[in-house]
């Protein structure tokens, strides 16, 4: 399961992407290895973010 | 069962493959891990006030590259063009369903309902407002010219109508029209003739017209930033260029070696480019309708019957190369529309090796 402080970062994520933005957002998942949070977006599905369990952004 | 080689797949490959394999838990963790070996640096943290902002810096120039702003753009002009149209043509008795097609449409549509709220304050109509009281108010708008409070009047007065449920709703559409709309003026009595009048004479000019122009602005507002990102390019690069493909003049300010140019590639240069794209993107589109390309091995398969092609052809291998030189790869990825592109760019990269 997500931590508290990554389900806010996919929220906030998610309202950038596709209010603000208007990207689609394809996938979310947690990476088993590294616990971290993996969003796959944008019409060209070039947009990668991950959400550390910490809640560091890259 | 067949296995698979996800190491023989670019990331790309890989990433449009457990797109559509979501079952292949497998594929997912493969890239997974490509993506976590990558070096990243962190954007921002998730309780950081700037949030937007930091991740918008980082990710504007991917979200201009990838048009997507551009299809879903044009995407609610459509549906608005549809919805403005079943209300300007709409028949008098189903006027007030069609109004609240479009009203619930543009509540839901932030690019337009956002515009709408920005202008002035909405006015103040009561139902009740006797019809003359209301005409005075409307010309009093109209009079002063400016869209906005245009825009904002008739939106005002359609929530009010759609609101108020006192009235039979099949008039409703008829009733609006007749309080804007002088009967004596329509020259027959018929309700549809009204409510025609009303449409074409102040629904279409003062609110739809307006909102489709700011539709319009949008539009090319994006496609212009579309433009200028695809045309960013080492000002060394573009320096270097010579010979048959030559640059030509360049107009205004000095350019400093490596800095970004913006908007600046001339215009033999996006004639070269263009030329070259479509050349290989006719030859892309030929093989894919000759050999098959589902499979990563046929696709590569593809793309080195294309190489072979562009090598024999000495003059479309020149041109390829300077264009590579002049505008750089990421331009001619851009420029060329084919899946394949991808993997052959990696291969056209290579023909100036040789």
């Amino acid at each position: 399961m997500p931590t508290d402080i990554q389900l806010r970062g996919v929220y906030r994520l998610s309202y950038y992407l596709t209010y603000v933005m208007y990207q689609p957002i394809h996938l979310v998942c947690i990476d088993d290895r590294t616990q971290n949070l993996y969003i796959l977006a944008g019409i060209t599905e070039n947009l990668e973010f991950q959400i550390t369990p910490k809640g560091e952004v890259f | 069962m067949e296995t698979i080689n996800y190491s023989a797949m670019s990331d790309e490959e890989l990433k449009s493959y457990f797109l559509q394999h979501r079952e292949d838990r497998l594929a997912l963790e493969n890239y997974l891990n490509r993506v976590g070996a990558r070096p990243h640096q962190v954007i921002t943290t998730v309780d950081d006030p700037e949030f937007d902002a930091k991740i918008h810096a980082v990710t504007k120039q991917k979200i201009l590259n990838n048009n997507n702003g551009k299809s879903s753009i044009d995407k609610i002009y459509q549906q608005f063009k549809k919805k403005s149209l079943d209300l300007l043509n709409t028949p008098w008795n189903l006027g007030i369903i069609n109004l609240n097609r479009l009203i619930k449409f543009i509540d839901t549509t932030p690019i337009i309902y956002d515009y709408i709220q920005q202008q002035v304050s909405s006015y103040p109509i009561k139902m009740k407002y006797e019809s003359k009281e209301l005409r005075k108010l409307f010309d009093s708008i109209v009079n002063e010219g400016i869209d906005e409070k245009d825009i904002s009047f008739f939106y005002s007065l359609a929530v009010k109508i759609l609101e108020s449920n006192e009235a039979d709703k099949g008039f409703d559409y008829f009733r609006l029209s007749e309080l804007l709309i002088d009967v004596r003026l329509v020259g027959s009595s018929e309700m549809q003739a009204l409510v025609d009048k009303f449409n074409k004479d102040l629904l279409r000019p003062y609110f739809i017209n307006h909102i489709d122009s700011h539709l319009k602005h949008i539009i090319m507002e994006t496609q212009k930033k579309q433009v200028n990102a695809g045309r960013i390019i080492h000002a060394k690069d573009y320096n270097e260029q010579s010979g048959q493909f030559g640059i030509g003049q360049m107009s205004g300010g000095e350019i400093k070696d490596q800095a970004k140019v913006a908007g600046v590639i001339n215009e033999a240069e996006q004639r070269n480019l263009a030329e070259v794209a479509k050349e290989i993107q006719q030859l892309l589109d030929q093989l894919s309708e000759t050999y098959p390309t589902t499979t990563t091995s046929e696709k590569y398969e593809i793309v080195s019957k294309a190489i072979s092609t562009i090598e024999s052809n000495s003059s479309l291998k020149t041109k390829v190369i300077h264009v590579l030189k002049a505008v750089g790869s990421e331009s001619l990825k851009q420029a060329v529309n084919h899946p394949l592109i991808n993997i052959l760019m990696a291969g056209l990269e290579a023909l100036d090796e040789n």
